[in-house]
């Protein structure tokens, strides 16, 4: 009940409490962003990196893979190619001693007259004729030409020496490797073949044989389907042909070319075993490499992934750690917010009673005066009352007697009533005292009357909470109220302008202004002045509260409107009188600011917006 | 004229007062009013007053520090407070420098106001002692006296007794007596009336409560029933009912806050004990400082607290041997015996 009349903690509060809500720190909601957000990059940044890593060693290792492979490759195919060369070379230089075997056993005496005959058949006519092209473009001898060999040939083979020179190659060549010998003159035809139908054929432009004609054995190595050898046709042969230059014995001069063609079959096949072997094991030592390597690969990857996982997990768990601490740190905060704001308006409900406590001490003083004189006065009149009940019936009496009796005179027989009438003291002069006291008693009432307006006034209790006000008869009212209550020694001094009505909390603004006008007189130690004005300026109503207390310092200035600053002793004041102040007028829409001078006193000023001038911002 | 039995000065603010109180003293006393201070003491210059009345609430000049230049200016007059508002530090002010004979609540009663000033208008009537001293002599003679004393001097007859719980304060009070005073010291109002039944005290310093009781009890009734007894007494909680007990039906001499400064003290006890002589000199001083009727059962109250005090915290505090002697021996016979001899204690004090 008390406490109403200054106005509940209404609407306006829970209002500012709002708004300190919804501007605070949001801090879970913004630890969780923020948290989760630089979680997430590191593990990304973290996987990016894993992966990368991957990468480069999975590439590492396919070039490590493909350039073992590349060397092993190579290592088989130089083994090859020298085994070949050196098959080569081994049966060339056999070839070679073979020939000079063959020519020192067999030229001087059977071919070289042979060769000499065969000179003598004429093959000119058979160069004359042209050549032709085949599909390729490769210059290749026409039918007729070859024939023309043919015949040449023919006509070789009929010589009679043929025979026994075949003869005796046949024996000695029988049983060897060598499945072919062939015999060129110095013209390039074929005289001699083991092989006789290719007797005849021309080999003027074949390269071997200019090789061989310039002194130089040329070897190559082929691969025949089928072969016609001494002992038959063969299939499927590899032969080393040789090109072998015939010199005349005990001289370097060249009388004609050998070709022989030697068996190396079983050598290559060998040569490619072993190459086929090297490949084969390339190729197994690359497939385990492959496999190493894509098992390595495979437990990397896992491992990183494991790696990830266990980072992730971690920062999944620190994040949870620290989730769950800031979420205690804030429920702790707004506990502690809570707490506070408690206690605030505990002391603003407390500052209030204690405000509310000292005006109801000086309004008791200031009721007492009246109500003394009054009981003093009412009392004495009743007092005086008995002393005229005694002469009133007398009177009374006397006026019966009078109404009774026609004549001018009266006969009292006062036998009975003398003792009576004679002690009646009452004179009429006693009436008048007794009319003052009640007129004083009246007087009394009014003032009493009057304190009570002021009051109802003040506490508005009976008005809707916010109205049309009269600032002037606010602060009349106000100031009627803090005389009761501030020393004698203080002059109050009240100057009002014409000022229009502001919409507004009375019962707010009157405990404003009885802050104000307190707060002034405490300020003033000895005798002094409190002012009290109102003007309108600005198209807003001023009401000033001034003093000539003792100032405000300005060390102490800058921190009168904030909470719990106070100068005032331990348990005299709560440090929120102004800070309420300044709240309840701020929330109408106006301000309160301060001029003061050390020694010379202070000036309040609250300003407030006119009605109808500015939409209200506050309901209570 | 003649009807009339005193002169009587009413001064306040409010002019509706001042008519009420003519109104009610006009038809026994010469009453006249003033409606400030300043006109009171003009007033004063010119009359003669028996009583002097006053609101303590007045502009400039407050009703205390009017009724202390009254105790300077008219010695002789009574001086009587009347005020609405009981402001402790206007009260205690009552007490120490206006020395004021009654404290009175507005509303006052329209019986017992005349009757009260009619008493005070009588004492003061009697009093052909008190003299107008020159101003500037008292202040004089009071700054004289307080420079020169250094410690408390008593006539061989004197004796202090001091009552208080708290064993710092009889320290202090030791210090600042030496050994030229009798103090007797009591740390509970067992023994306060155990010494005062021994031998007559001339000064009671007490504390207003002594082991959690009330002990201006024993103060009133001491100067009701001994009024050349001067009493101090010093609280730590200061209650305007209290003092205005203390002021009404004590006459306490001076009341002092704590803490207080043992050279203030020492000032106290020396001024409580001249005011002491003087009461013992001046039948008509005594009636000065005359005291309403203790109200009823304060004595037995007192004896009810103090019994039961004994009878739950024997022993009390530090007490000689010789004061029970049958303590050692038997402590429930010694309890009776102490209650007994407390009864028969109270009864030889204030019994009437």
């Amino acid at each position: 009940m008390l406490a109403r009349i200054f106005g509940k903690p209404s609407k306006s509060k829970e209002q500012a409490v709002h708004r300190v809500q919804s501007g605070r720190f949001r801090l879970l909601r913004y630890f969780t962003i923020a948290g989760l957000g630089a979680f997430g990059l590191t593990a990304a940044a973290l996987a990016w990196h894993e992966r990368g890593q991957d990468l480069f060693f999975s590439r590492v290792q396919d070039e490590q893979r493909s350039y073992v492979g590349r060397l092993q490759d190579e290592f088989a195919r130089r083994q090859d190619e020298v085994a070949r060369r050196d098959l080569l070379s081994v049966h060339e230089s056999g070839n070679v001693n073979l020939t000079r075997l063959f020519a020192n056993s067999l030229w001087e005496r059977d071919f070289a007259p042979f060769v000499a005959k065969a000179l003598a058949i004429p093959v000119e006519h058979c160069r004359g004729m042209p050549d032709a092209s085949d599909a390729a473009g490769k210059t290749v001898q026409p039918p007729a030409k070859k024939a023309c060999y043919a015949e040449a040939g023919r006509r070789i083979v009929a010589l009679p020496e043929f025979k026994a020179l075949d003869a005796k190659v046949y024996d000695s060549m029988k049983k060897s490797t060598v499945f072919k010998i062939k015999v060129f003159d110095l013209r390039g035809i074929t005289v001699y073949s083991s092989e006789h139908a290719q007797v005849g054929e021309d080999k003027l432009g074949n390269a071997g044989w200019k090789s061989a004609m310039a002194g130089k054995p040329a070897s190559e190595l082929t691969h025949r389907g089928k072969f016609s050898a001494f002992e038959g046709v063969v299939e499927n042969r590899d032969l080393i042909s040789s090109y072998l230059p015939v010199l005349e014995p005990g001289s370097e001069k060249i009388v004609g070319v050998f070709e022989v063609y030697s068996d190396v079959t079983p050598f290559l096949a060998q040569i490619k075993s072993t190459s086929e072997q090297i490949r084969a094991g390339a190729a197994r030592d690359q497939a385990r490499l492959e496999e190493a390597a894509r098992r390595n690969q495979q437990e990397t990857e896992s491992m990183s992934n494991i790696g990830l996982l266990v980072v992730m997990g971690l920062l999944a768990l620190l994040f949870a750690v620290l989730f769950v601490i800031v979420r205690r740190a804030e429920t702790l905060l707004r506990a502690q917010e809570a707490e506070r704001e408690h206690s605030r308006q505990q002391l603003a409900q407390s500052e209030k009673m204690a405000s509310l406590g000292q005006m109801v001490a000086g309004v008791a003083h200031q009721l007492n005066t009246p109500l003394a004189f009054s009981h003093n006065n009412v009392s004495l009149v009743l007092e005086q009352l008995q002393g005229i009940e005694l002469p009133l019936q007398v009177a009374s009496k006397f006026a019966d007697i009078v109404r009774r009796t026609p004549g001018d005179q009266v006969v009292l027989n006062l036998t009975r009533s003398r003792t009576q009438i004679e002690s009646c003291e009452a004179r009429p002069e006693y009436v008048n005292p007794m009319r003052e006291m009640l007129q004083d008693v009246l007087s009394g009432i009014h003032q009493m009357t009057e304190l009570v307006t002021h009051l109802r006034n003040f506490t508005r209790l009976d008005r809707a909470r916010t109205s049309e006000f009269d600032v002037n008869k606010g602060v009349a009212t106000v100031t009627y109220i803090a005389r009761s209550v501030i020393p004698e020694r203080v002059r109050v001094v009240e100057e009002y302008a014409d000022v229009p009505p502001i919409h507004c909390n009375a019962s707010q603004l009157n405990q404003v202004f009885l802050n104000l006008i307190n707060n002034a007189a405490q300020s003033i130690e000895g005798t002094g002045t409190i002012t009290v004005r109102s003007s309108v300026e600005h198209g807003r109503v001023r009401v000033d509260v001034s003093d000539t207390g003792s100032g405000i310092p300005p060390e102490v200035l800058p921190k009168i409107f904030d909470n719990y600053f106070t100068t005032k002793a331990e348990g005299e004041g709560t440090g929120l009188g102004l800070t309420i102040a300044r709240d309840i007028v701020r929330n109408h829409g106006g301000d309160i600011e301060v001029t003061t001078q050390v020694g010379k006193g202070s000036t309040f000023t609250v300003w407030l917006p006119i009605a109808g001038e500015q939409a209200l911002p506050m309901a209570a | 004229m003649s009807n009339k039995i005193g002169k009587v000065l009413c001064v306040d603010d409010e002019p509706h007062v001042l008519r009420a109180l003519q109104w009610l003293l006009n038809r026994n006393f010469e009453v006249h009013t003033a409606g400030s201070a300043q006109e009171g003491l003009r007033l004063l210059q010119s009359h003669d007053f028996d009583v002097v009345v006053s609101d303590q609430r007045m502009p400039e000049v407050s009703g205390v520090d009017f009724l202390q230049q009254v105790r300077h200016a008219a010695p002789r007059a009574m001086r009587i407070l009347l005020t609405g508002y009981t402001d402790l530090d206007a009260m205690v002010r009552s007490v120490n420098e206006s020395e004021v004979f009654r404290f009175i609540n507005k509303p006052w009663d329209i019986k017992e106001l005349p009757e009260l000033i009619a008493e005070a208008a009588r004492i003061a009537q009697a009093d052909t002692t008190s003299q107008v001293q020159p101003e500037e002599k008292a202040a004089a003679a009071e700054i004289a006296f307080k420079h020169q004393v250094t410690t408390v001097a008593l006539h061989c007859t004197e004796s202090i007794l001091l009552v208080d719980d708290n064993p710092e304060v009889h320290a202090a009070v030791n210090q600042v007596c030496g050994d030229s005073v009798q103090v007797l010291h009591a740390y509970n109002l067992v023994d306060a009336v155990r010494m005062l039944n021994e031998k007559p005290v001339s000064v009671i310093v007490s504390e207003v409560k002594v082991g959690k009781l009330d002990a201006t009890r024993l103060v009133r009734l001491m100067k009701a029933k001994y009024p050349e007894t001067v009493s101090v007494v010093f609280s730590d909680q200061n209650d305007a009912e209290v003092v205005m007990t203390l002021i009404n039906q004590g006459q306490v001499y001076r009341f002092i806050p704590k803490p207080f400064k043992p050279g203030f003290i020492r000032i106290v006890l020396n001024t409580a004990l001249k005011r002491h002589r003087e009461l013992l000199d001046s039948p008509a001083l005594r009636r000065r400082f005359a005291v309403e009727p203790v109200a009823e059962n304060t004595a037995e109250s007192l004896l009810r607290d103090v019994r039961q005090a004994v009878a739950t915290t024997t022993p009390m505090m530090p007490q000689p041997a010789a004061a029970t002697p049958a303590g050692a021996v038997a402590p429930a016979h010694a309890d009776e015996g102490l209650a007994s001899k407390l009864g028969a204690s109270f009864r030889r004090l204030f019994g009437s």
